[in-house]
């Protein structure tokens, strides 16, 4: 194979996500009982699951939890599941649950002075290297004002402005109506004002 | 009710997950699977645990109780409380400060660990002296040998590895540095470091989890370096500036020529790092197959890296390695993939393997592999005895 040789260095190994059956397949799979089924659909989405737990946790030791609780409850009720094809919004909206969950034992813990968690994957820390200085001010400004939220203001607000859902995601994971998810938005945006004076586009606009 | 006004957005055109990247390792992944697979081997609970408040409240209660009850030995113990590990010097599990370690050249690793979790294992014959330990800094000098490092992440503390010029400045990852005659070895194996030397373009660089770094020590440029006429003849701006250009790259050659001694030598990772380089600075090289599956033997053989191993022995395949080393190759590929549990990737290899070589010398051992993914064993070859594991 000498043709193929000189641009061929870097080869990804591992191509089962290269396979082409949809989450549907693996799902009516799943549920037969089969257990490489299982471990496919979790390759398939840990990716991004641990990515969105993981910018709405800040906190990476607490995100990896979180991703364990939620596939062992997606496999567990996988049974449940109506439309296999839903899959990945479903389990999204189960770690989204979780890391609500998550929120609460970590204010209560906080209450009480016993968090001694570090937020270590705050947005100003995940930000890309090349991000300029001003804007990384910007993000540690946000992720200031993101912690005085509570943990449901926060995670409707980051699912919608940060993960970029549309409301009617953010109301499937948030496991609310559609009226409560601009309720909490707007409250959200209510306590967030300062910061959005200063950086929404028509701030920026207007200035 | 409408949707708020405002779409925060630091740039209108990119969302802000696109600025805030989670790199997800295949090494978490692997172990997040590992807690999934061991929980969901355990039965089932009788009933849905109480709300974690619940639980908060009622250990709460017990807590407060027995809070009470001694209350007397606590005031009594107020005046002589230690602080936190995390507050004041790291210190070693037995409590004290970390001053040296030492091990003798020929006889086993020697292992400390801190307080915090983490802990370092300096090689048979290494050298580590503890230069510093304060709140927010732990500094290490490797004079020689090889030290293993594993640090806890999360805390403040930034850990830094002082070795012949070069300082590694991590705050949590798993590392190793190697300081051998010529060179200091830096390779990272989870996380990212840090790296600072004068050796280097711009003075440091960051390497990230499955990189090595092999950078040439103050002595050995020391000596390459040809002293000034006299003290006025070279600005101190001239003299800092040729220093990159010390060590220019060698041949592929040289770097075989290299790479052999090492191996001889016994230098592991130092003849990963130049079968690394040799890969990647000359693809072109008509042995550059053979240089990834030299890689992934030393991987597999040597350093028990079988998801390296893996990678380099597939490279190796697919850089078209010679006919007489690609059965050979196939089955280490085939083994690295047993150990790793990648049951769906080895299926293919095996499979791919049948077609190429239907009457393969292989074809026996495969076959038990594959019959062992399928049963879930471990080690197919613990009952067959003279077996190469």
């Amino acid at each position: 194979m000498p043709g193929r040789a000189h641009n061929a260095v870097v080869i990804p190994l591992l191509r089962e996500a290269s396979v082409p059956a949809a989450d549907s397949e693996w799902v009516a799979r799943a549920q037969r009982g089969e257990h490489f089924a299982l471990q496919m659909l979790y390759r398939r989405h840990v990716h991004a699951v641990t990515a969105r737990v993981t910018r709405l946790l800040a906190r990476s030791a607490d995100a990896e939890d979180v991703v364990q609780d939620a596939f062992m409850l997606a496999f567990r009720d996988l049974g449940k599941l109506t439309d296999p094809a839903r899959f990945g919004g479903w389990l999204m909206g189960i770690a989204v649950h979780q890391t609500h969950r998550s929120f609460r034992r970590r204010r209560l813990l906080a209450r009480f002075g016993l968090d001694r968690g570090t937020d270590d994957a705050q947005l100003a820390q995940l930000a890309h290297p090349g991000l300029g200085p001003e804007r990384l001010y910007q993000l540690t400004e946000l992720d200031r004002e993101l912690g005085r939220l509570s943990a449901d203001l926060r995670l409707t607000w980051m699912l919608r402005h940060v993960e970029g859902c549309e409301l009617a995601e953010v109301a499937e994971q948030c496991g609310c109506s559609l009226a409560t998810v601009k309720r909490r938005l707007s409250r959200a945006e209510q306590r967030l004002s300062a910061w959005l004076l200063k950086n929404t586009p028509r701030a920026e606009a207007e200035r | 009710m409408t949707e708020p006004h405002h779409t925060p957005r630091l740039d209108p055109a990119a969302p802000l997950r696109e600025l805030a990247h989670v790199e997800v390792s295949e090494q978490s992944v692997n172990r997040m699977w590992a807690v999934i697979e061991r929980r969901a081997s355990r039965p089932a609970p009788g009933r849905r645990s109480p709300p974690f408040e619940w639980r908060v409240g009622v250990w709460g209660i017990v807590v407060l109780i027995l809070g009470l009850t001694v209350s007397g030995v606590w005031i009594a113990g107020a005046g002589r409380g230690s602080a936190p590990a995390s507050e004041g010097p790291l210190l070693t599990s037995a409590g004290e400060r970390f001053e040296r370690l030492e091990p003798d050249a020929g006889g086993n690793a020697d292992r400390v660990s801190f307080t915090d979790g983490s802990s370092i294992e300096a090689a048979a014959g290494a050298r580590l002296e503890g230069l510093a330990s304060t709140e927010r800094e732990f500094v290490v000098l490797l004079r020689r040998g090889r030290a293993h490092f594993s640090i806890t992440p999360g805390g403040r503390r930034r850990w830094s590895i002082e070795a012949a010029g070069t300082r590694v400045e991590v705050v949590g990852t798993v590392l190793s540095v190697e300081k051998t005659a010529g060179f200091v070895i830096v390779h990272v194996e989870s996380g990212a470091v840090l790296i600072r030397s004068s050796a280097l373009q711009e003075g440091v660089r960051r390497l990230e989890a499955g990189h090595s770094l092999s950078l040439p020590v103050e002595d050995a440029r020391a000596v390459s370096t040809p002293e000034p006429a006299g003290p006025s003849a070279v600005e101190p701006a001239e003299a800092l500036e040729p220093e990159p250009a010390l060590e220019p790259e060698p041949t592929a050659a040289e770097l075989w020529t290299r790479i052999d001694a090492a191996r001889q030598a016994g230098e592991v990772s130092e003849a990963a790092v130049l079968l690394e380089r040799l890969i990647r600075n000359y693809p072109g090289d008509s042995r550059v197959a053979l240089a990834a599956f030299t890689l992934g033997v030393l991987e597999f053989e040597r350093r028990n890296r079988p998801e390296a191993a893996a990678r380099r022995f597939r490279q190796a395949l697919d850089l078209g390695l010679a006919p007489s080393l690609r059965e050979g190759c196939y089955l280490r590929l085939a083994r690295a993939l047993h150990q790793l549990g990648s049951d769906e990737t080895l299926a293919r290899v095996i499979d791919e393997y049948s077609e190429l070589y239907p009457a393969g010398r292989h074809r026996a051992t495969l076959s038990r592999l594959r019959a062992a993914a399928v049963a879930d064993d471990p080690d197919p070859f613990s009952a067959a005895p003279g077996r190469k594991p």
